[in-house]
């Protein structure tokens, strides 16, 4: 056959293919050098771009009472979250979440149209809220489980556990105190992941397990807590208080067993409270006590020896000292009195003259720092107060002001180192640093941190100490205190209804106050009742702290199983 | 001159259906992850390409033992169909990311540069048969047809389409050089032609960008040169044997255009080495036993057409497999056989089976 295709088209069509060829065999190069000499380099370069982590959740250890009673748990409970780029009209989706949500449309709307991938639109929902808004069908707003905290005695010590936020992270009280202890480790999950976060199936995957938090025991009784909160509740009515606070301790210990504040908050709906409502007033506020400082003044003189439990003191109407006048409870005064009795009877001028004039302010200072006031005990809640003494030799007024300080005005105390002060009088004379939480425990149920009680000082002998509580047994007895009596206990107590400074001017508000224990011959208990603002015609601690106190410690003694004794 | 068919070569058979093969493997591969994603069937893809795959080798074997002559009789409304769709496209194109390269004709898209890419093999083989030793002459014989596919050329430019305008114009060129033009022509158009593309890429913030990427992908690789560096740490993670069939990670979205442009990637990082460098050698197959055809085609028409068909396929094969290695300006071109794509796929095999109807035509050398 001849050829039909002329000579030079043949080369030409041959050259062509040659071309081809040595393209190819770039190709086959090319590949061969990405494949098999960079192979590694690139494979190791492509899994790190996919190999990303995301946190796991590490569950947050609960706080249980001292019985073993859970006060704070981590639950699985509904929450609602918006994806704002997904939301057609973040106003309709707002106003229809609104009367669901119980949240006002124009912060929904707010949070809907931010600038972020996800927002938190609700928490802690009950399912059938939930299932409302799933029925809404809405784009862009979801529903999903997640852990979040459960407060199972509701509103129950809420301003000692405080709470936590949408991620959980502790904000106040114990909850923020204990965070790191609480909080656990997050875990790691690192997997294989296209560009958007989605994991890629069958592809490489290693979790790094999160460590849960430890748990909290704390000394608090959830059986007292109530009977406090309810006490105080009554007595914050009854007496028409702005509010009040009252504390439970053991002397010889320290530990709390109850603490309180009314009117107090639900945890679980913090952001609907003023911040002040949840501020545990036991520790974080300073007041000027009255005339409970008159038994740490008293305890200085006894072990000082400057006077005796009978060394009898001049108790006039009123008395000109330092350039000042202080008066008596009584207009007329007591003429003169023992000192036992200037307990019992409460009077100023006597406690004036032996503050300022017997003991001298710079031993009464150092005696009233070693009772902890002026400085804060170490409890562990947060934001501890220090209160304030006055420091010797460097304040103007020296005399009259250490009068007044002798009965409780011109200085700063927290109601918890007023409690720690009447505890170390009734376990005969040592300091106690008070204290929640008693033990750490890992989830494994291995006790981490066992806290044993911490003596901080002895601040007076024993001795004194017997003879102060004898005192507070007459305050009681035949004093200003009688309202604190109960059958079958002896109480030793003392009254205080200190004026309220406001704006360095004492004002007509009154702080009602008792402190005490009982029973007086074998302390198990120190209570404290404070009620701010009473607004009754009269608005003694006597009248209103007094019989809370009673009702308290009634109720915790019996709780405690203290038998009465028939013969008080 | 009737010459009697003899058989058709069974080695441009061979590697068109494993190439087809391996394609419908890789789209059910590479496509599942868009499928799933944007059609809630991981086989959307492999699906249609199959439907399409059905009657594009039912062309092949009817062109196959159709006579390649009987196109000769259709240079030009062919040639007019192609130009009156690049036109149309203009106007009545579905506008997809900024380009109207498709006619939507309800189940089926029709891409009308497919088309004109064989209406001008085609043109260029029968212009090649009627001036038979005038190519080498600038007038007679080279502005003619320069002529046509330039204008074929601006017309895809429009859409826009860069790379299906450059892998049409190269083709044409080499068909040209195949069928006699002098070098010296094709150089001097080549050259005056540098600063034109030079202007077209310059002008278009998008070709600056990837001629930049191309240059240095690895400077702006969560941008610009994103497609590169992914399809490179695609290809590379293969190795020699591949990760094995579906088991590739950057399809997940990390490599673009998984299953059409930048499948290769995948493939690459599948099949590894091996795969990738098999896929290389059937094209190569194929452009020996296309070129061998060439050569013994019983006339200058039958020789310059297969030249053309070959060339079209095989070089594209290449363009894309350089973009998708890196080794080239990033373009948006598939690759023959193996990219999801229906009218691509169906002009392809109805061009093989023309190629092989000119295979049974050849006479011992």
């Amino acid at each position: 056959m001849s050829r039909r295709v002329p000579q030079g088209l043949r080369v030409r069509v041959a050259l062509v293919f040659l071309g081809m060829t040595f393209l190819a065999v770039l190709a086959w190069l090319r590949l061969g050098w990405l494949q098999l000499v960079e192979g590694s380099h690139y494979r190791t370069l492509a899994l790190e771009q996919r190999y990303r982590a995301e946190n796991l959740v590490a569950e947050r250890g609960a706080i249980y009472d001292r019985n073993g009673v859970p006060l704070a748990v981590t639950v699985q409970g509904n929450a609602v979250y918006g994806v704002p780029a997904a939301v057609e009209n973040p106003a309709r989706a707002a106003a229809l979440l609104s009367p669901l949500l119980r949240e006002p449309a124009a912060e929904l709307e707010r949070r809907l149209s931010q600038d972020s991938p996800t927002v938190w639109l609700a928490v802690r929902l009950d399912p059938e809220t939930a299932a409302a808004v799933e029925r809404l069908n809405l784009n862009g707003v979801y529903v999903v489980q997640r852990p979040q905290r459960d407060y199972p005695h509701g509103t129950l010590a809420a301003d000692i556990l405080g709470f936590t936020g949408l991620d959980n992270q502790g904000l106040a009280g114990l909850e923020f105190h204990y965070e790191s202890v609480l909080r656990g480790v997050p875990g790691r999950h690192f997997s294989e992941r296209d560009p958007r976060g989605r994991a890629i199936p069958g592809g490489l995957s290693r979790v790094v397990e999160a460590v849960p938090g430890h748990d909290l025991i704390l000394t608090l009784d959830r059986v007292l807590q109530y009977m406090v909160e309810q006490e105080l509740a009554q007595g914050v009515a009854a007496a028409r208080a702005e509010w009040g606070l009252a504390i439970l301790m053991r002397p010889h210990t320290g530990e709390i067993l109850a603490m309180a504040t009314y009117p107090s908050f639900d945890p679980a709906k913090w952001s609907d409270y003023l911040p002040r409502a949840y501020r545990n007033r036991a520790v974080t506020d300073q007041f000027e006590p009255g005339s409970t400082l008159k038994l740490f003044t008293a305890a200085a003189a006894l072990e000082e020896g400057v006077a005796t439990i009978d060394t009898v003191l001049d108790a006039p109407g009123q008395l000109r000292i330092g350039g000042g006048i202080v008066h008596c409870y009584s207009p007329s005064g007591y003429g003169s009195l023992t000192l036992a009795e200037a307990i019992a009877k409460s009077c100023n001028t006597a406690f004036a003259y032996l503050g300022a004039e017997m003991i001298g302010g710079q031993t009464l200072a150092r005696y009233l720092q070693a009772f902890g006031f002026g400085g804060r005990l170490g409890v562990d809640l947060p934001g501890e107060a220090a209160g304030s003494v006055p420091t010797p030799g460097r304040i103007a007024g020296e005399t009259l002001r250490w009068a007044n300080v002798s009965f409780g005005q011109g200085i700063a105390v927290t109601p918890v180192q007023l409690a720690a002060a009447t505890a170390a009088i009734a376990n005969g004379g040592v300091l106690m640093r008070p204290y929640v939480v008693q033990a750490i425990r890992a989830p494994s149920g291995d006790v981490i941190e066992d806290r044993q009680p911490t003596p901080l000082r002895r601040v007076i002998s024993e001795e004194t100490a017997r003879e102060i509580t004898q005192a507070m047994e007459m305050v009681v007895s035949q004093g200003t205190g009688t309202r604190a009596r109960l059958p079958g206990y002896r109480v030793a107590g003392k009254t205080g209804t200190a004026q309220i400074p406001e704006n360095g001017v004492y004002g007509s508000k009154r702080l009602a106050s008792f402190v005490g224990f009982a029973p007086a011959e074998a302390p198990e208990l120190v209570g404290v009742v404070m009620l701010y603002d009473v607004q009754q015609d009269t608005a003694e601690g006597g009248r209103w702290a007094a019989p809370v106190f009673a009702e308290i410690m009634d109720r915790a003694l019996k709780h405690l199983g203290v038998p009465p004794r028939p013969d008080v | 001159m009737q010459s009697a068919p003899g058989r058709p070569d069974l080695l441009i058979f061979a590697p068109v259906v494993a190439l087809l093969a391996i394609g419908l493997l890789m789209v059910t591969s590479a496509g599942s992850v868009t499928g799933l994603i944007q059609y809630g069937d991981p086989y959307f893809h492999v699906k249609r390409q199959a439907v399409v795959a059905v009657p594009g080798l039912v062309a092949m074997v009817l062109l196959m033992r159709t006579d390649y002559r009987f196109f000769r009789l259709l240079t030009l409304p062919l040639l007019a169909a192609g130009f009156v769709g690049l036109v149309a496209v203009l106007f009545v194109g579905a506008e997809i990311g900024g380009a109207r390269r498709w006619i939507n004709l309800g189940a089926f898209n029709i891409q009308p540069s497919e088309i004109m890419k064989f209406a001008l093999v085609n043109y260029l083989a029968a212009f090649a048969a009627v001036r038979k030793g005038e190519i080498g002459d600038f007038f007679r014989g080279f502005l003619p047809p320069l002529l046509v596919v330039g204008a074929a050329f601006a017309l895809v430019l429009l859409e826009p389409d860069f790379g299906t305008g450059v892998a049409m114009m190269v083709t044409a060129f080499i068909v040209l050089f195949a069928a006699g033009a002098r070098v010296g022509h094709l150089l001097a158009v080549g050259l005056l032609s540098l600063p034109g593309l030079g202007l077209l890429i310059y002008l278009e913030p998008y070709r600056m960008r990837r001629l930049l990427a191309f240059i240095d992908p690895w400077a702006d690789r969560m941008d610009a040169g994103w497609n590169v560096v992914q399809s490179l740490l695609a290809i590379g993670s293969g190795g020699l044997l591949g990760l094995g069939l579906g088991e590739g990670r950057q399809k997940y979205l990390y490599v673009p255009e998984q299953h059409t442009d930048f499948i290769f990637a995948i493939l690459g990082e599948e099949l590894g080495f091996v795969g990738a460098a098999t896929v290389v050698l059937l094209f190569v197959l194929l452009a020996w036993r296309g070129y061998r055809a060439a050569l013994r085609a019983p006339d200058v028409y039958g020789c310059i057409l297969a030249v053309g068909i070959t060339t079209m396929i095989v070089f594209q094969a290449l363009l894309n497999i350089g973009v998708v290695t890196g080794s080239l300006p990033a373009t948006g071109i598939t690759l023959p056989f193996i990219s999801y794509g229906g009218s691509s796929l169906l002009v392809t095999l109805a061009s093989v089976g023309i190629l092989l109807n000119i295979s049974s035509h050849g006479t011992r050398a």
